[in-house]
């Protein structure tokens, strides 16, 4: 145990009855004769009655929004090892709208001549419903894989640019819309940008910063970021400009009543658009991926149960070297381009991995303005 | 979806399953009709005891495999519980002068505001904190999930270091607030 944390580590015990009758006695002689450690299990005992407080507080938030999220989906629990029936997405396929339902009509005679190997009947209920989690791994899969050469695609119209996907069927969202995997690349470390409007600083390229040593003070009529001693001009923009600094002060005043809000953009906010690659998205249950090279064009085969509006992979370059990434929803994976076979996708978490905390969303933060003459 | 499933994804952490439980809503409300309750009862009974549920379950208190009838015990504890309060509290406002009511109504409501800020408080100060401390803290402080698992689930070399980053997060924590403020705070 570091040194500095000894103390914490036997109140942390303490707090979670983890100490045996030894460590109790040692406890409870030092409670009793230092009054400074006293204070410090006090404080402790506090917070930890808050954090349990607080989790339960955000966790019942959580659970309206869950709450809301089943009124409108009417979701049910099956019992154990039941098939789910076909009325759910019956009822799915009539709040479709007219467009949307006739580009379905027209998609699925596509795919029913280019995959007769399948059951027709299980490609067609699986495409309004692929984003319900209760039957996207349920039905029948896509044929279509790279294992069957046999299998051709349709064209897709709005990006002829593209080679096709062999798992281009799964681009047609139930809204009737096409769409494809963005693909971004963004350099580090990159230049710091913002945009300051209405009372919102959103901050560029710097998804790691740290909020506690940010700080926004007035001099005038004039904002100025603080940064660890940094200063830099804040002026109102709604475009994205790169933040300048213009001088050092271990001073930003003094707090005054004024807030305004920060958002810590993550780095695929400021990503700029790539074609140095192409993404081939093909439905199935377990995440996997392999890069291939066609023609000099470097190809991600990517499987798994993916919306492809909400993928995007993301090539992050460092002066010496460059990572890609797939970040789905709040999800990160990593994908090295060495893999040339089929390989399991690997997740990152945000607790582990700072890479991808560099892709997360974070939360909105209210500060205070401080004011220096 | 079945009741499995869900169970193995919450288990993971994946939060947004709770989301199904709200279906056994109508057989809590069936229960509280019966009971002199109406559905907004139906719905906080539910809350409540989907909350109780979700702790267990992270914690590994919960042994159960009828997720259905767990639901609907704690549902049923609560609301007997909430009822034998009513009346008690009935009784006793019999005996006291309207004053003294109206005392205790303020005292109570003070003490509810200040119930709010030692949690609003914390809320603030780990969204401050960032991850990976937040939820580091939240699943070993809130939850009580074991080291073990912490180490497993978010991809720390052993127990050891999860702990150790636990720690170094809770002391940051408490850099934020002084003795004097967070002892105040109810």
């Amino acid at each position: 145990m570091e040194e500095d944390l000894k103390d914490i580590d036997l109140i942390d015990r303490y707090l979670s009855n983890e100490l045996d009758e030894q460590q109790q006695q040692v406890f409870k002689n030092r409670y009793l004769n230092d009054p400074e450690f006293k204070k410090e299990v006090e404080a402790y005992q506090k917070i930890y009655e808050g954090i349990e407080k607080a989790g339960r507080d955000s966790l019942k938030q959580r659970l309206e929004g869950y709450y809301n999220e089943y009124i409108d989906e009417d979701l049910s629990i099956e019992e154990d090892h039941k098939i789910i029936p076909i009325s759910k997405w019956r009822s799915n396929m009539l709040v479709i709208s007219g467009i949307a339902a006739s580009v379905l009509l027209v998609a699925f005679g596509i795919w029913y001549f280019t995959l007769k190997e399948t059951a027709p009947s299980q490609q067609v209920a699986q495409a309004p419903n692929h984003t319900k989690i209760d039957s996207g791994s349920k039905q029948g899969q896509y044929a279509g894989t790279k294992n069957n050469p046999s299998t051709t695609a349709p064209v897709k119209k709005s990006n002829p640019t593209l080679p096709v996907s062999k798992g281009d069927q799964y681009g047609l969202t139930d809204r009737g819309k096409v769409n494809t995997v963005q693909v971004l690349s963004v350099l580090r470390p990159g230049l710091w940008a913002y945009t300051f409007k209405d009372g919102l600083l959103s901050i560029y390229n710097n998804p790691s910063l740290g909020m506690i040593r940010l700080h926004v003070f007035k001099t005038d009529d004039q904002y100025n970021l603080w940064y660890d001693g940094d200063v830099y001009r804040l002026r109102p923009t709604a475009s994205i400009q790169t933040l300048i600094k213009t001088g050092q002060s271990e001073d930003f005043g003094t707090k005054t009543t004024e807030t305004i809000k920060v958002q810590v953009e993550p780095l695929q906010a400021s990503a700029n658009t790539s074609n140095n690659l192409t993404v081939r998205l093909q439905k199935g249950d377990e995440g996997k991926y392999f890069f291939q090279t066609e023609k000099n064009k470097l190809i991600l085969e990517l499987q798994g149960n993916f919306v492809p509006a909400d993928c995007k992979v993301i090539d992050v370059k460092t002066p010496d070297s460059h990572n890609w990434y797939l970040v789905y929803k709040s999800t990160v994976y990593a994908l090295d381009e060495k893999n040339i076979d089929p390989t399991r996708l690997k997740e990152l978490s945000g607790l582990s991995s700072e890479a991808a905390r560099l892709f997360m969303k974070r939360e909105l933060v209210t500060v205070p303005v401080y004011a220096r003459k | 979806m079945t009741e499995t499933q869900i169970i193995d994804e919450l288990k993971k952490g994946n939060e947004n399953y709770l989301k199904y439980l709200y279906s056994f809503l109508p057989d809590v409300r069936r229960f509280t009709r019966q009971n002199n309750g109406d559905e907004e009862d139906a719905k906080d009974l539910l809350q409540d005891a989907i909350i109780s549920f979700y702790e267990n379950l992270r914690t590994g208190k919960y042994l159960q495999n009828n997720l259905k009838g767990y639901l609907l015990t704690i549902c049923r504890n609560k609301w007997f519980d909430k009822l034998d309060k009513l009346k008690r509290q009935a009784n006793k406002i019999k005996d006291i002068i309207s004053i003294n009511e109206e005392a205790e109504e303020d005292r109570q409501f003070e003490f509810r505001m200040q119930q709010r800020s030692l949690s609003e408080y914390l809320q603030d100060a780990l969204n401050k904190l960032g991850e990976p401390c937040k939820t580091l803290i939240e699943a070993t402080v809130y939850l009580k999930i074991r080291m073990e698992q912490v180490a497993q689930d978010y991809g720390y070399a052993d127990a050891h270091s999860a702990r150790q980053q636990k720690l170094r997060c809770l002391k940051r924590l408490k850099g934020y607030t002084s003795y004097e403020h967070i002892i105040n705070l109810i």
